[in-house]
């Protein structure tokens, strides 16, 4: 197998296998071999991937299929897990910072997380692959095996329970913004 | 387009996943809705919340994933033919192997132990082997006949690879076999003395050291300054079994 090609294109992915990996399972080292298996997976079938499709979700879909193979008996529940030092918070690299998330920058993003962590499944992948990962609706259906309406409702669903779980936060961000 | 119409295909909005005649309407219902506009604004607030929640990977962890990348990219361009059995049974009981090192965390030997490097082996290498006749012959002259290759065909195991690697400094030599399953079972030996660790069971042979971490169970034993360990995602009391084989074979 060639490493170049696959270092070039999907080894870039890789904080984004592990952040969907961490929401997946719920817990570190579940996540870190759950990515370590979609990359080794990922490498062995990278003849079959298309250039110039999303590789993205590609991996994404990779890792979903083990995580529902494999992983998924095991996840531990609620997920909440702290910002530590080696895992530092970051902004996705296609992300261009705005005058709202200067704002919610300061804010206590453990709070998000548990919130997102304590979704129903179905809706935190979704919320997963598209607000935090950026798919576009149609490859988060891909990646999950539903219709992409259903991933746009899920997502609708999700959104408007976390508005309420997060008042607070979303209220801040408001006075401080206006 | 009325407000609860435009809420309704809020989220799509904010998206950009509208139909074209659906987003000039919903366009113009907030252009002039000041209740929907700021409900669109919090939604991107939302999003924004939301994002800023990523986490990258450690470097540790992205350090142990790029070997095991590397390893696997030199392991299949060296053993093109391989890959069959590979991606059957090792796949699997890779992952089922690193599930269960990952829920061990258990006291272990130092990692300077040989024993630590075997496990590590298994969870992150499953296909390390090819046949070398310099590598052999180094092999019996380390260890002596504990570098043959036991046949365990009355197990159903096959023999999928052998070879040496080294492990944690120690020369050992490997056999990979796979049983009808196609679970993996690999059978190490090395020159030291029996690793100890504090989770091991006392098994009902004294000599003889045993763990089960999930689905994957291991056994050890030392003889004559020859340490051999057993790792592999069967049940435990087969792992006995071949034990007592193995040891029979050795002449006690």
């Amino acid at each position: 197998v060639e490493l170049a090609g696959f270092e070039a294109t999907a080894v870039p992915h890789m904080d984004t296998l592990y952040d969907a990996a961490l929401r997946l399972t719920g817990d570190r080292a579940a996540a870190q071999d759950l990515t370590q298996e979609t990359m080794l997976r990922a490498l062995r079938s990278f003849s079959t991937f298309r250039p110039g499709t999303n590789c993205k979700a590609w991996l994404l879909r990779i890792q979903y299929n083990l995580f529902c193979t494999q992983y998924r008996k095991d996840r531990r529940l609620p997920l909440v897990w702290l910002d530590s030092p080696d895992e530092p918070s970051v902004e996705p690299p296609s992300y261009e910072p705005g005058p709202e998330e200067q704002a919610v920058r300061e804010m206590d993003r453990e709070r998000v997380r548990r919130a997102i962590a304590l979704l129903p499944e179905e809706f935190r992948i979704a919320v997963t692959l598209v607000d935090i990962h950026g798919l576009s609706c149609a490859e988060a259906a891909g990646v999950v095996g539903v219709p992409r309406g259903t991933i746009l409702s899920r997502l609708h669903r999700a959104r408007r329970r976390l508005e309420r779980l997060l008042t607070p936060e979303l209220g801040r961000v408001q006075a401080d913004d206006l | 387009m009325t407000c609860e119409q435009f809420q309704d295909r809020l989220t799509a909005f904010s998206l950009g996943e509208l139909e074209p005649h659906e987003a000039v309407a919903a366009r113009e219902h907030v252009a002039r809705c000041s209740d929907c506009a700021s409900r669109a604004l919090l939604d991107r607030q939302l999003t924004a919340l939301v994002r800023s929640t990523a986490v990258a990977t450690p470097d540790a962890v992205r350090a142990r994933i790029m070997t095991a990348l590397r390893n696997e990219a030199r392991g299949t361009g060296q053993r093109p033919r391989r890959r069959h059995w590979l991606s059957l049974g090792a796949a699997a009981g890779l992952a089922a192997a690193a599930l269960a090192a990952a829920m061990l965390l258990v006291p272990a030997p130092g990692s300077s132990s040989p024993l630590t490097a075997a496990w590590a082996a298994y969870r992150t290498q499953p296909m390390m082997l090819q046949w070398d006749d310099s590598t052999q012959a180094r092999l019996t002259a380390v260890l002596g006949p504990a570098a043959n290759t036991p046949d365990l065909r009355s197990f159903g195991y096959q023999v999928k690879g052998a070879g040496g690697r080294m492990l944690a400094g120690h020369l050992a030599a490997v056999t990979e076999y796979r049983d009808m399953a196609g679970q993996r079972v690999t059978f190490l030996r090395w020159k030291g003395d029996l690793p100890e660790i504090a989770s091991a069971r006392p098994s009902r042979d004294p000599g003889i050291a045993a763990a089960r971490w999930g689905p994957t169970g291991s056994v050890w034993w030392a003889s004559h300054g020859i340490v051999y360990c057993l790792i592999g995602g069967v049940d435990q009391r087969l792992l006995y079994e071949v034990t007592e084989h193995l040891q029979g074979g050795e002449g006690g």
